[in-house]
């Protein structure tokens, strides 16, 4: 019983976690929060399902269709609604991004209609049985898929040429543009990583739960966004950790306590933590010197 | 080497520089010197590339670079050291110096240049996993000064590299920028501490409310009664 709430709790974290990471990335580079990276998510979701189904079951195809059209919106989006707005009120963006997060879904759903669309294929048919503790493929696949990618992110941000500026350019705008950093291309790439990671996760979600519909990215990244935030916003690990206890604390949460109440349950845990530790799991209090 | 004619710019609505003439020649240290809010920052700023509002010419090896961003003026040469350091606070003291050499692409220039660096400041070698926002004031200094040398300047623009610094720490750090200049290096050195500035100059030039009031060879500058009493504490010779 504890194990197996522990996986499904692990898998709802590793779909959290893919789209809290983005939050983080962009936050932790702009100081301004995006509200419509849920959307990305769906439609990221929804063009790999129709790629999918398109091409009679081409898996990696379909992945590759979520990743190309999550990142194109993703570096569009940072065109029309945080460029323009660099160094004014970072309320501007988040309006922007409220606006344009009710456009996708309305556009989705005139192109697809209302109704759930399942996933193609039964994704539960393997399973894993361990004592008394059943994983199914699809979980396995989730985990291992976030796992994948948050190591290759790991291994971007801190071990090569390009994850150096993008580190450079979160700590200090300003001096990455006088050391040569083209730092509106730094802030594509961090949109554009965000995204892709985002449209991967949407297509996972979608299959995981078999159901894809217009407002699928609504609940899911509030709750990614309230796990960057519990893990230390801006902190790409920390919003991992966060995003990863959330899943674990939800997932327990149902199991244990009442599975209606257990969005109250773990929201109520992360406002305490954030109570006694402002800056978040992770988070450090910055002190800087001059 | 580089040459400002009738440069203005500002923010906004400010106007900060009023028709600045301005000129390094090869091998040169200039100091640029002036009260607070002068306008000394504004035109390294100016020279750099980083203020949208500017008006004139710059010139550099007899091209015009006033429209240029930093990441071109970097590719010619011509590197500025911020009043403040701005350190990467987060990066360790290597990575700080490896992003100095961010537009050469080359990791084994890069790698060679980190050591040659290493060389030169050992104090940053023993710290080179640190994190640069832990460093002493003297040795983000030291950091920031490294960090320019990474790219192989040929021009120097320093902004109040003394700021902050213990009285022993400030003659090191002049003593550095000294021998920095005389490796071939020309330096645009802007100083509060005009005195310690001027005496290592060759030439200087006073500016004041925007606008450059008073230039010529160190020494002069050194005697002239108008800029001992303005600028050097009524310092006599
Ligand atoms: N970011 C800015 N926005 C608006 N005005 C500015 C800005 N930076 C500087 N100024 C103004 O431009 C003028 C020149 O400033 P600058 O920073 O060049 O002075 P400075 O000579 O470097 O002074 P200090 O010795 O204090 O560093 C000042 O009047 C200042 O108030
Ligand atoms: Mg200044």
């Amino acid at each position: 019983m504890l194990t197996q709430q522990i996986i499904n709790g692990l898998t709802l974290g590793s779909l959290y976690a893919l789209l809290a990471v983005g939050f983080s990335l962009i936050c932790g580079i702009l100081n301004m929060i995006t509200f419509s990276h849920g959307e990305i998510f769906m439609i990221g979701a929804f063009s790999g399902l129709y790629t999918i189904i398109a091409l009679g079951g081409n898996l990696p195809l379909g992945l590759a269709a979520a990743v190309v059209v999550s990142a194109a919106a993703g570096i569009l989006t940072e065109r029309i609604a945080f460029r323009p707005f660099r160094n004014e009120s970072p309320l501007s963006p988040a309006l922007i991004t409220i606006g344009l997060s009710i456009s996708l879904q309305a556009g989705i759903l005139l192109l697809f209609g209302a109704d759930t669309k399942p996933f193609p294929y039964n994704v539960s048919a393997h399973k894993f049985i361990l004592g008394n503790t059943v994983i199914s493929g699809i979980e396995v696949f989730v985990i291992g898929i976030s796992i994948l990618l948050m190591i290759m992110l790991h291994l971007f941000i801190h071990y090569t040429r390009w994850g150096l500026a993008l580190r450079a350019t979160s700590q200090r705008i300003e001096a990455a543009d006088i050391m040569g950093i083209s730092t509106n291309r730094i802030i594509a790439i961090a949109f554009c990583t965000a995204s892709l990671l985002a449209g991967i996760d949407g297509l996972l979600a979608g299959a995981y739960y078999s159901a894809f519909y217009p407002r699928m990215g609504v609940a899911i990244s509030l709750k990614a966004l309230a796990g960057a935030t519990f893990g230390g916003i801006g902190s790409i690990q920390g919003a991992m950790a966060g995003a990863l206890s959330l899943g674990v604390i939800e997932s327990l949460a149902a199991g244990y306590i009442s599975a209606s109440y257990r969005d109250v349950i773990a929201f109520t845990i992360l406002i305490f933590v954030l109570l006694i530790k402002p800056s978040g799991l992770l988070g450090q209090m910055r002190e800087e010197k001059v | 080497m580089l040459k400002l004619s009738h440069v203005s710019a500002g923010y906004g609505n400010i106007q900060a520089l009023f028709d600045i003439d301005l000129e390094v020649g090869d091998g040169e240290l200039v100091a640029l010197i002036g009260a607070n809010g002068a306008g000394k920052s504004t035109t390294l700023k100016s020279i750099i590339g980083i203020l949208p509002d500017r008006q004139g010419s710059i010139r550099y090896d007899d091209e015009e670079i006033s429209q240029n961003n930093p990441s071109e003026n970097l590719r010619r040469g011509i590197v500025m050291i911020p009043e403040g350091r701005w350190i990467f606070p987060d990066l360790t003291v290597s990575e700080n110096l490896k992003i100095g050499a961010f537009i050469k692409w080359n990791q084994d220039y890069i790698e060679a240049k980190l050591e040659e660096q290493f060389a030169l400041f050992p104090i940053l070698k023993e710290r080179r996993n640190q994190k640069g926002g832990t460093l002493s004031g003297g040795e983000q200094q030291m950091l920031a000064i490294s960090r320019a040398l990474m790219s192989e300047p040929r021009l120097l623009l320093l902004d109040e590299p003394s700021l902050g610094l213990a009285p022993q720490m400030v003659s090191t750090v002049f003593s550095l920028i000294k021998k920095i200049n005389r490796s071939g290096v020309s330096v645009l050195l802007v100083e509060q501490n005009s005195a310690m500035a001027l005496q290592i100059a060759n030439r200087g030039y006073v500016i004041s409310s925007g606008k450059i009031i008073v230039s010529g060879r160190s020494a002069d500058l050194l005697d002239n009664p108008l800029v001992q009493n303005a600028y050097l504490g009524g310092l006599k010779k």
